[in-house]
């Protein structure tokens, strides 16, 4: 159909003239930042934010790091073991989500052709998963599979194909189609079709996103162990507990480094996957200047392979660790009935909606503070608009030293340095929105088709003129994706800061998982899966305007 | 299309904007000038028997009112670490927590403890915690046969759930670090169930968990598990009072906290139509309608000073434990 041709996407598939675009676009493009907006101003009204009560914390904020210096770590070897735990619990989750995901997301995306129900169950599947925080996850894994390491990684894992799943469907939505509608055409099955086209033509994105995952798990993973699942955070948070904030300050600064050097495997292997990345990115089957079938071996499938058969073995170890054991697993089965029984009926109260209110004010006002800088710092660490390779490689560095601090230490500091509260908490989420958005626009102006760029620039346009016609038309809709996506994954967060007082939902939940209260924790997990949805319809309606 | 884009858009900006311009927000903070306090703040760190925190705490807050003529507010926070900080930062004025965290923030912040919980009339406050095993290992009968078993603990910075047993387990002859595996759970639930799960060998927890609240929720048969070790008594969460506030604020408070009791209170109606019957352990008040007074719906707060948390110091000289240790001021 011609007009398939028309609306899809520009980002891997032939440009499309923007003026066939232009109308359908503004409305949503222009309505939902300003939304964003005002819900922002109406939530830093309500979480009493102002310019004097930031600076008054200022001193005290000082107080607390400088009695986090010098950091300590303890012993080092009690540490790695804790640190290599994580690390294979975050890559076996990971792996077990990405699994998951794959036909969770083919069934899931727009371009599924098989019996809708099945599409409307992934979709389900997928929202449900990204909705419950991957710390309520590993406390319901506790009490059925018991402490430890198997706990953890599941809990990582069933969070995990949330993300995992939507980003891929994305990705696979995302595609242009004449590709796949070329190989049906010749009479392939609709698996055939998915894997010669729709999925080999992902799998450099899908690469992206598992390893941003790998590193969101890490993080995730160093938490999981305040509640028994294992991994580094039973010595941060016994660290916090007790007040060892040099401890605490060395156990964060060794997870940094870890992040840090994920990041820069991440780096090279994306650019060593994606035959088109910069240069060529915009088809893998007429891959430009090389032949279309190279039979044989050559450099760049060794090294593919090898990369993906020690990812493959890294993934199996890491799944081996997780000591699984088959017959407490059956044993345990009885205590899952019995927990999910206690869930029900749900109890809802007021409390429950002001505290979910609050936690989506928190998210969606960081959300809007956190792409705004995000934006620039991402325009400013990509060679489209700026050259300043020290800048650039500096900025990356500082967002993954952003990204590297869990919230929850933000929160703790913004707590004693401004007061109990959700301005706490919002200002903790707007740091980790910032890093977050700044990786996601990063690496998706880093995706975009250089084609038009360089036309344009053939025309002896300035910079200024390339990026506000070549770039921004093409990254609008990754762009707006990648907010909501930003925004989503602040509602989670946000619901889980008020375990130091940050504001939300996260007290409430923390104390009805600990008073067993099972029916206080379902309401909230639900009245938190019914605003995910919202969120998610209305990225889906955007979506759909846009692309 | 854009005209209504447009519409909405200024809607949007306009409400914002309107409801920012006028009134106080829900969460705006008062003046940072002591001289001049406006409002109390008043935190509470659930401990071990906490249920409805908020709820329980309202009456308190009522009295609290009342005394010092001040609107109090209450926080409710699940870590003990952001009560002590918002402490050492001179922003909560009250709080409630363990006698582990009072210990940690004594060393950090300026504060002082003044009255304690008393759950039956007369009677002493405090909490114990247990150790217990499965009724189907009879081979672990003291917590001398600890040695070399899996061991489930709350977490480390749990008096009742962590240094306690520790120093039990010393005074047994077994070192905490190198003879037995510990394990910690992450609470005291989380240590019980995973002792009848089979993950641990020998559990502690604070009393209350083994001997209410897990049997009310169904979690736990009490011909489940065996006790082999009962803790000394551990000094009472205490209700600690900023030494910043004035004099004569800080005697209001401890006036406002210890001058009503649980019945009192619902005569004075602090908790108007949410009186509850005196347990029969009150003596000569059961049956009278009562105020679930504090977190632990106890009979009363009683004074208490820095003194009476000196047997958490001693627990630290005998454990040596790590926990303990941290920011030595």
């Amino acid at each position: 159909m011609p007009s398939d041709i028309l609306d899809s996407p520009v980002m891997n598939g032939m440009p499309v003239p923007p003026r066939q675009l232009r109308p359908r676009r503004s409305v949503a493009v222009g309505v939902i930042p300003i939304v964003y907006v005002g819900a922002s101003l109406f939530g830093l009204w309500w979480m009493g934010v102002s310019p004097s009560s930031l600076q008054d914390g200022f001193g005290d904020i000082g107080r607390l790091l400088s009695r986090m210096v010098p950091p300590t770590t303890g012993p080092i070897p009690d540490l790695l073991t804790l640190l290599v735990q994580t690390l294979l619990i975050a890559i076996a989750g990971t792996g077990l989500a990405t699994l998951a995901s794959i036909p969770l997301a083919a069934a899931a995306s727009s371009r599924f052709t098989g019996p809708r129900p099945l599409q409307w169950a992934a979709r389900l599947v997928i929202v449900l998963t990204r909705a419950v925080p991957t710390l309520i996850f590993a406390i319901i894994f506790v009490r059925i599979f018991g402490l430890g390491p198997m706990a953890g990684g599941l809990a990582v894992a069933f969070h995990s194909v949330g993300m995992i799943g939507k980003l891929m469907t994305d990705i696979f939505e995302e595609q242009d189609r004449t590709a796949s509608e070329a190989v049906s055409a010749t009479g392939a099955s609709r698996l055939r079709t998915f894997v010669a086209t729709t999925f080999s033509r992902a799998l450099p994105s899908i690469t992206g996103v598992v390893l941003y995952r790998l590193d969101i798990n890490v993080r995730a993973s160093a938490i999981l162990g305040i509640v028994g699942a294992g991994g580094i955070g039973v010595a941060l948070q016994t660290a916090i507990g007790s007040l060892n904030y040099p401890r605490a300050a060395g156990i964060v600064l060794v997870i940094i480094a870890v992040l840090l050097i994920l990041e820069v495997v991440s780096v090279r292997l994306q650019v060593k996957l994606s035959e088109h990345a910069r240069e060529n990115s915009h088809s893998q089957l007429f891959v430009p200047g090389r032949a279309v079938h190279q039979p044989g071996w050559d450099r760049a499938r060794v090294t593919r392979t090898v990369l993906g058969s020690t990812a493959l073995l890294v993934f199996i170890y890491a799944i081996w660790s997780l000591e699984a054991d088959l017959e407490r697993i059956s044993r345990s089965l009885p205590s899952a009935v019995e927990l999910v029984a206690g869930m029900f009926p749900p109890e809802f109260s007021g409390a429950i909606f002001l505290g979910v209110f609050e936690s989506v004010l928190m998210a969606v006002t960081a959300t809007t503070v956190g792409v705004l800088i995000g934006l620039v710092i991402a325009v400013l660490s990509t060679d489209l608009l700026v050259r300043i390779t020290p800048l650039a490689v500096g900025l990356r560095g500082l967002t993954v030293l952003m990204r590297g601090i869990p919230d929850i230490i933000y929160a703790l500091i913004f707590v004693a340095a401004l007061g109990l509260g959700p301005f706490a908490g919002f200002l903790a989420l707007s740091i980790s929105c910032t890093a977050l958005a700044a990786k996601f626009f990063t690496d998706s102006l880093q995706n975009l088709n250089p084609a038009p760029l360089k036309a344009l620039e053939a025309t002896g346009a300035n910079r200024l003129q390339v990026f506000i016609s070549g770039v921004w038309p093409q990254f609008v809709p990754s762009f707006l994706g990648n907010s909501l996506f930003t925004s989503d994954l602040a509602l989670r967060e946000s619901a889980v800061l008020g375990i130091v007082g940050a504001g939300g939902i996260g007290f409430l939940l923390h104390e009805s998982v600990a008073t067993l209260s099972y029916e206080t924790t379902s309401a909230i997990l639900i009245s938190l899966i019914v605003v995910v949805l919202a969120i998610e319809s209305a990225a889906r309606w955007i979506r759909s305007r846009v692309l | 299309m854009m005209r209504k884009a447009l519409k909405i858009s200024l809607a949007a900006i306009a409400v914002g904007t309107l409801v920012a311009s006028c009134g106080q927000s829900p969460n705006a903070r008062g003046s940072d000038d002591s001289s001049d306090i406006q409002e109390l703040v008043f935190a509470a760190v659930p401990s071990e028997e906490s249920q409805e925190l908020e709820e329980s705490f309202a009456p308190v807050i009522k009295a609290l009112e009342k005394e010092t003529g001040l609107p109090v507010r209450f926080e409710a926070v699940s870590s003990n670490a952001g009560v002590v900080e918002a402490q050492v930062a001179e922003r909560v004025d009250i709080a409630v927590y363990g006698a582990f965290s009072y210990y940690l923030a004594s060393g950090v912040a300026n504060v002082t403890p003044v009255a304690v919980d008393q759950r039956v009339p007369g009677g002493e406050s405090g909490v114990e915690s247990y150790g217990i095993v499965r009724s189907d290992t009879p081979a672990i009968a003291g917590l001398e046969d600890a040695q070399g078993k899996n061991v489930c603990f709350t977490d480390p910075a749990s008096s009742t759930g962590y240094l306690s047993p520790s120093a039990g387990l010393i005074e047994a002859g077994i070192d905490v670090e190198s003879d037995v595996e510990a394990i910690f759970a992450g609470g005291h639930d989380t240590a019980v169930t995973s002792l009848l799960a089979g993950d641990c060998d020998v559990a502690f927890a604070a009393a209350t968990f083994v001997d209410e609240l897990l049997p009310a929720r169904g979690a736990l048969k009490p011909e489940e598990v065996n006790k082999i070790w009962t803790s000394p008594v551990i000094p009472g969460p205490p209700v600690v009072v900023g030494d910043w506030l004035p004099e004569e604020l800080q005697t209001k408070i401890t006036t406002a906290l210890t001058k009503y009791d649980a019945v009192t209170a619902a005569e004075n109606g602090f908790c108007e139509g949410a009186e509850t019957e005196a347990p029969e352990t009150w003596g000569e008040f059961a049956g009278k309608p009562s105020c679930v007074w504090g977190g632990t719906a106890a009979f009363a707060f009683v004074p208490t000073n820095d003194e009476a948390y000196e047997p958490i110091r001693e627990i630290c000289e005998v454990t040596k434990a790590e926990v303990c240790t941290a920011e030595e001021q």
